[in-house]
C-alpha cells in the first residue's frame, strides 16, 4: 500500500497540520514508536483514499505540541500516547489527566521502553 | 433553566459493552458530553510486542468478537508486505469472501440492535433470524460462528470445496431473499423514521473535520471506503462505495442496509470467480521493516502500523479501530438532542468498545 511520508520537526508540527486541515484532509491517527533514545510520532491523514504521513522525532524529555487545536478529534490518541508512552504532549484540548486507560495504581507508561 | 449531569453507561441496555458518556442536560436537552473509556483496555498492542509474530494472528483476532477475520487479514497483509510475500489469487478471493460475510453478519447484528433500541422487537428478531443464517454460513466455511484462525500469513487456512461453494451460494441467495422482505420496513416505516430521521445530524464538513470513518462518514455524503483502493481483489470486482447524504441516524442505517446487499453480491462474485490453485503458501524468515495498512471493516477504516526488527518479535504493533475514530463524531452528534434520543444516536455509530480500547 503506497503512502507518502514527510519528515517534520516539533517546531513546525502545527503549521504542517494546519496546511493539511485547510486542504480538506481527514485525520486518521497518530502512531507513537518508542526508539528507546527518542520517540517517533507519525501523524496520518487521508484525502480521497490517499494516505499522507507527517513524521516527527522528539527526545524523551522534549515537549511536542498538541494538534487537537486544529483537529479536535486528535485529543483521544494524544491522551493515549501521553498515558501509555509518556510522550510529553502539551495543551491537549481535552486532557484526561492520565486516566484514559490507567488508574493511579497502574505502572506509569507501560508501553515505554528502557534506553539500551 | 436547571442543569443536571447524569452518566449514560457504562452499563446500559443499549450498550453491549461498557462505555460511559457523562452528559449535561438542560431539562431533557443534551448540552454537553464527555467520554470516559478504559473499562476493558487489555494491552493488546503491548502483547503484540511480546509474542512471536505468527502468534499475533491469533492475538489480533481477539481485538474484536465480530470483525476477527478482518483483524487477522490486515495483520497478515502487513507482514506479507514487509516480508515481500505474494499470496495466491485464490487466497485473495477467499479473503474477500470471508471479509464480506463478516460485514453482512456485523451489519445484520447492528440492524437488529437498532430496532431493539427503539423497541421494535419483531424487527429485531427478524434481523437476527437472518443473521443466524450468515452465522451458520460462517461456521460451515470458517469452522466457527466467529471466523477464527482462517487467515494466515501467506494466505488462507480454510479453503472451500466445490460443495461448500455451492452451499454458500444457496445460503447467500436465501439471505438476500429474506432481506428483501424486511428492508422496506427499515426504509419506510413510520416508527423507524420517527426515531432516526433528523437524529444526530452531522454535515459532510463536520465528519471530515472530526475524522469519522465508515457508515458514519458515508452517511454524511463522503464517498470514502478503503475498498476503493482495490486491496486484495476489490478492484477486479469493480467495487463502488455506498453513500447517503442526510447525515442522520437513518442515513447511517440505510448505508448499512445497502452494504449488506453489496456484501452478498461481492461474496457471490468472489465465489463465482474463485481461481484454482493453492490457498496458502509457506512463509519463512522474520520481518524486518515497517509498513502501514488500511482496510474497510463494517464500522469503517481499520489502520495497522507494524514494525519488525529482524527477530521473531515485533518492535511495534499499532491498531487504530473504527470506533476509536468515530467517538469524536458521536460527541458532536449528541448536543442539542433529547435525552430519549441518546441511546439511538449512540448506537448509530455502531460502537465497538473492545476494539476501541484494545
Amino acid at each position: 500500500m503506497s503512502y507518502q511520508t514527510k519528515i517534520i520537526t516539533t517546531e513546525n508540527v502545527i503549521d504542517q497540520v494546519k496546511q493539511l486541515f485547510s486542504a480538506g484532509y481527514r485525520f486518521v491517527t497518530a502512531t507513537c514508536v518508542d526508539e528507546r533514545d527518542k520517540f517517533r510520532v507519525i501523524y496520518s491523514f487521508d484525502k480521497d483514499i490517499t494516505l499522507v504521513n507527517l513524521e516527527v522525532e522528539a527526545g524523551k524529555n522534549e515537549e511536542i505540541p498538541s494538534i487537537s487545536g486544529v483537529y479536535l478529534c486528535a485529543f483521544l490518541i494524544e491522551n493515549e500516547m501521553k498515558e501509555l508512552f509518556g510522550l510529553k504532549v502539551t495543551d491537549i484540548a481535552v486532557d484526561l489527566g492520565g486516566h484514559m486507560f490507567m488508574t493511579d495504581e497502574n505502572h506509569p507508561h507501560p508501553m515505554a521502553k528502557e534506553a539500551e | 433553566m436547571a442543569r443536571i449531569s447524569a452518566p449514560f453507561g457504562p452499563q446500559h441496555p443499549v450498550l453491549p459493552e461498557p462505555l460511559q458518556l457523562n452528559i449535561t442536560y438542560e431539562d431533557e436537552k443534551v448540552v454537553n458530553v464527555a467520554p470516559a473509556i478504559g473499562y476493558i483496555h487489555r494491552g493488546i498492542e503491548k502483547a503484540g510486542e511480546l509474542n512471536d509474530y505468527p502468534q499475533n494472528v491469533f492475538l489480533v483476532e481477539r481485538v474484536c468478537g465480530i470483525c476477527s477475520f478482518m483483524h487477522a487479514m490486515i495483520y497478515c497483509e502487513a507482514l506479507e508486505e514487509i516480508m515481500k510475500v505474494e499470496i495466491t489469487p485464490r487466497a485473495k478471493y477467499l479473503r474477500v469472501f470471508y471479509s464480506e460475510i463478516s460485514r453482512a453478519h456485523s451489519h445484520l447484528l447492528w440492524l437488529g440492535l437498532l430496532a431493539d433500541a427503539f423497541g421494535f422487537e419483531s424487527l429485531f428478531m427478524k434481523y437476527w433470524a437472518i443473521r443466524e443464517k450468515v452465522v451458520d454460513l460462517m461456521e460451515m466455511t470458517g469452522g466457527h460462528r466467529v471466523i477464527l484462525s482462517a487467515c494466515a500469513i501467506g494466505g488462507i487456512r480454510r479453503d472451500l470445496t466445490p460443495e461448500l461453494i455451492r452451499k454458500s451460494e444457496d445460503i447467500l441467495l436465501e439471505v438476500k431473499k429474506e432481506l428483501d422482505m424486511i428492508t422496506p420496513v427499515l426504509l419506510k416505516d413510520y416508527t423507524v423514521k420517527k426515531r432516526t430521521v433528523g437524529a444526530g445530524v452531522l454535515s459532510r464538513e463536520q465528519v471530515i473535520a472530526l475524522g469519522a470513518v465508515g457508515p458514519t462518514l458515508r452517511g454524511s455524503g463522503v464517498a470514502e471506503d478503503i475498498r476503493m483502493n482495490g486491496y486484495e481483489v476489490y478492484r477486479e470486482l469493480g467495487f463502488e462505495p455506498v453513500v447517503e447524504t442526510d447525515g442522520d441516524s437513518h442515513s447511517r442505517a440505510v448505508v448499512r442496509v445497502r452494504e449488506v446487499y453489496q456484501s452478498i453480491e461481492l461474496a457471490l462474485e468472489a465465489l463465482h470467480r474463485l481461481p484454482e490453485g493453492e490457498a496458502l503458501i509457506k512463509v519463512k524468515g522474520n520481518p524486518d521493516g515497517e509498513t502501514v495498512r488500511r482496510i474497510e471493516q463494517p464500522r469503517g477504516e481499520l489502520f495497522y502500523y507494524v514494525k519488525g526488527n529482524g527477530t521473531k518479535n515485533l518492535e511495534r504493533l499499532r491498531i487504530r479501530t473504527p470506533t476509536f475514530a468515530n467517538i469524536p463524531a458521536l460527541l458532536a452528534m449528541l448536543p442539542g438532542c433529547q435525552m430519549a434520543d441518546v441511546p439511538v444516536i449512540t448506537l448509530s455509530i455502531d460502537p465497538c468498545i473492545s476494539c476501541t480500547e484494545r
